[in-house]
């Protein structure tokens, strides 16, 4: 008759209340798995759609403060040895592609208005891979033999009213210093996912832009890999390579360096599941409590009895620390598998839940749960620890009862 | 010779601010097989007794020896231990184990001396042909009846094969026929194996089964009768 083997017993002496403790615990439990789930898929989508709208995996560029100022000023972080560098990339297996752009403000004009804009100007036969998540809402994208076409981000075109068709100039600081202007037709309107983006962007052919511009390499290489957990170990090869030769020295920036918002939708959520986590947990541990106080006091003249016949006060601990493992456990159990079980049906049956735009963004998406194992365990070993951690409590209170008045407990 | 010497005991329980006493200054002492029963009415301080000789609550004043050992001078670790080796208890309302069955009750002291289980198993099962239980053996205590169920207490009080059984009321929730039984079966285990027992009672039916009677009244023991 081992300690565990009693505390098992015991924990279904009475079962309504046990049943309530377990649910308790489930519930807890598999909220967080769900919770874990939402915030999991929901990063990795936003993940996804900052390194697909334009961020790629790694950048490269010549200077650290071009990824500060760089766009206002491109032509002083021009590459001089742009092939050899692309060729070194390309050469990497995990390596989808290189992608030179160019990036820089201009003023966008139609016949009555104009604005602003940031010219993103890629070779267009590259563009899908970068701009994955480009959306046409008007018209067409750019093919590989337009020239002197631009493609114009929906709240770009709606500052400006353009529409597709329409000609537009645009005018912008070249290489010498000196203003230069072209006229642009515009070939669709599209949408990024993130209203800042849908604002200020505009798509050109890199051909027309540095032509445009008067330059013949750009002040950046973007790398777009087959899978983005390859990017830390892709990073770090390259940056060594790049630093063990002569010529002209290089940063290399990873996509979460440069994602200021992807980073703070992530503490966000991160801050928010602690603070779930907590209140969850605090919620467990005083249902625990609750029920093994209950249990010891309803049981008092069993310990009395069991301590009269040479049970040690530790076995008395041991005996309700078992009991709180094994209500860990089984909540633990089947509120993980619950949680999993919920996902598993929202997702399948019910194909996801629709999440309304969250702030910033201009579109709602359908968010499915996907919580990852580490979680999982995570969650099931804090609800276990939790639960032996609650059971401390009412555990030294059945230990230190007076045998004798514990004996006349009615 | 003697195992339990009280003397000048005194105990007392704190009820709101005052101290009742319940025990005055007791001076009683055991011989080694011998089968005591303590009488006295309600209140007399019979369990207060029984609780001292059992080192489950210390005396305020006066010693309690067993075994040449102080018990107020142990600690709760000592105490246990010596509970455990030296000591069997049988209570009025049996205080068995709910979730256990006859068997694991029974077994249920071995386990905590760390006895291993083919040793278990021979003695338990010796002990409920002993007591009359092996027919009902896996059956919780809420399957029992009471004769069976202070059957099993016995059988628990017994399997460590201890010096000295301490009974409370053994028979006090028993009927009459079964109380007759049940004390029987004490005075057995008795005379077989030599252990001392100690029990309070009301009943004179019980106290018969005895060959030493103490009486106990407010607090002293006031008469003592040897048949």
């Amino acid at each position: 008759m081992s300690t565990l083997l009693l505390a098992w017993r015991n924990i279904f002496r009475n079962k309504r209340r046990t049943f309530f403790t377990l649910s308790a615990i489930m519930i807890g439990i598999m909220a967080l798995v769900l919770f874990d789930g939402f915030v999991r898929y929901t990063l990795w989508g936003l993940q996804e759609s900052t390194i697909r709208n334009g961020l790629g995996h790694l950048q490269l560029a010549t200077a650290e403060d071009y990824f500060t100022t760089g766009n206002f000023d491109p032509f002083r972080y021009l590459f001089t040895d742009q092939e050899a560098i692309v060729n070194q990339l390309q050469a990497r297996p995990e390596v989808k592609n290189v992608v030179p752009q160019v990036t820089f403000a201009a003023t966008l004009a139609s016949a009555e208005k104009s604005g602003i804009v940031m010219v993103q100007a890629v070779p267009v036969e590259l563009s899908r891979s970068l701009f994955g998540f480009r959306q046409i809402v008007a018209g067409r994208d750019l093919l590989a033999e337009d020239r002197y076409r631009v493609l114009l981000a929906r709240g770009v075109a709606e500052k400006i009213g353009a529409q597709v068709g329409e000609t537009m100039t645009m005018m912008a600081i070249t290489r010498n210093g000196g203003l230069n202007a072209v006229d642009l037709e515009v070939v669709g309107i599209v949408t990024l996912g993130f209203r800042e983006l849908d604002n200020m962007q505009v798509f050109l052919d890199l051909p027309t832009a540095m032509e445009f511009l008067d330059i013949d390499s750009v002040p950046l290489l973007i790398t777009v890999l087959e899978k983005t957990e390859y990017t830390g170990a892709v990073k770090a090869a390259i940056t060594q390579l790049f630093n063990s030769q002569a010529g002209q020295p290089l940063v290399v920036k990873a996509w979460d360096e440069l994602a200021d918002y992807y980073q703070q939708v992530r503490g966000f959520y991160g801050t928010l599941l602690r603070i779930m986590r907590f209140i969850i947990m605090l919620v467990v541990v005083f249902t625990i409590i609750n029920t093994m106080t209950m249990s010891v006091l309803e049981r008092t003249r069993e310990i009395g009895a069991l301590r009269a016949i040479g049970t040690q006060k530790n076995g008395i601990i041991r005996l309700f620390l078992a009991e709180g493992l094994w209500i860990g456990l089984l909540g633990g159990i089947s509120g993980v598998l619950l949680g999993l079980i919920v996902s598993s049906v929202i997702n399948h049956l019910f194909g996801g839940v629709y999440i309304p735009p969250p702030p910033g963004m201009a579109e709602g998406y359908q968010a499915f749960f996907t919580p990852s194992f580490a979680t999982v365990g995570q969650n099931f070993l804090l609800a276990l620890g939790v639960a032996v951690l609650a059971a401390l409590y009412p555990a030294s209170k059945g230990a230190k009862l007076k045998i004798a008045a514990a004996l006349r407990y009615l | 010779m003697i195992i339990v010497s009280l003397e000048q005991v005194h105990k007392g329980y704190k009820l709101g601010k005052a101290t009742v006493p319940v025990l005055k200054g007791v001076n009683l002492q055991l011989a080694e097989g011998e089968m005591v029963g303590i009488m006295g009415p309600s209140g007399s301080g019979k369990t207060t007794l029984l609780n001292l000789m059992g080192g489950i609550d210390l005396p305020d004043r006066g010693k309690v020896l067993v075994y040449n050992r102080d018990l107020a001078a142990m600690g709760d670790r000592q105490l246990a231990t010596f509970r455990s080796e030296t000591l069997g208890f049988i209570f009025q309302s049996f205080n068995l184990i709910p979730v256990l069955t006859a068997y694991e009750n029974i077994e249920y002291p071995l386990v905590l001396q760390g006895i291993t289980k083919k040793e278990r198993w021979r003695r338990v099962e010796a002990m409920l042909a002993a007591v009359g239980l092996t027919a009902v053996k896996n059956h919780r205590p809420d399957e029992l009846s009471g004769g069976q169920r202070q059957r099993v207490a016995i059988g628990r009080a017994l399997i460590t094969r201890p010096k000295l059984v301490i009974a409370d009321e053994p028979t006090g929730n028993l009927d009459h026929q079964t109380g007759k039984v049940i004390m029987e079966l004490m005075k057995q285990l008795n005379e077989r194996a030599k252990t001392t027992f100690v029990l309070a009672t009301h009943d004179p039916v019980v106290a018969s089964y005895t060959k030493r009677v103490l009486y106990l009244r407010d607090g002293l023991v006031v008469r003592e009768e040897v048949q």
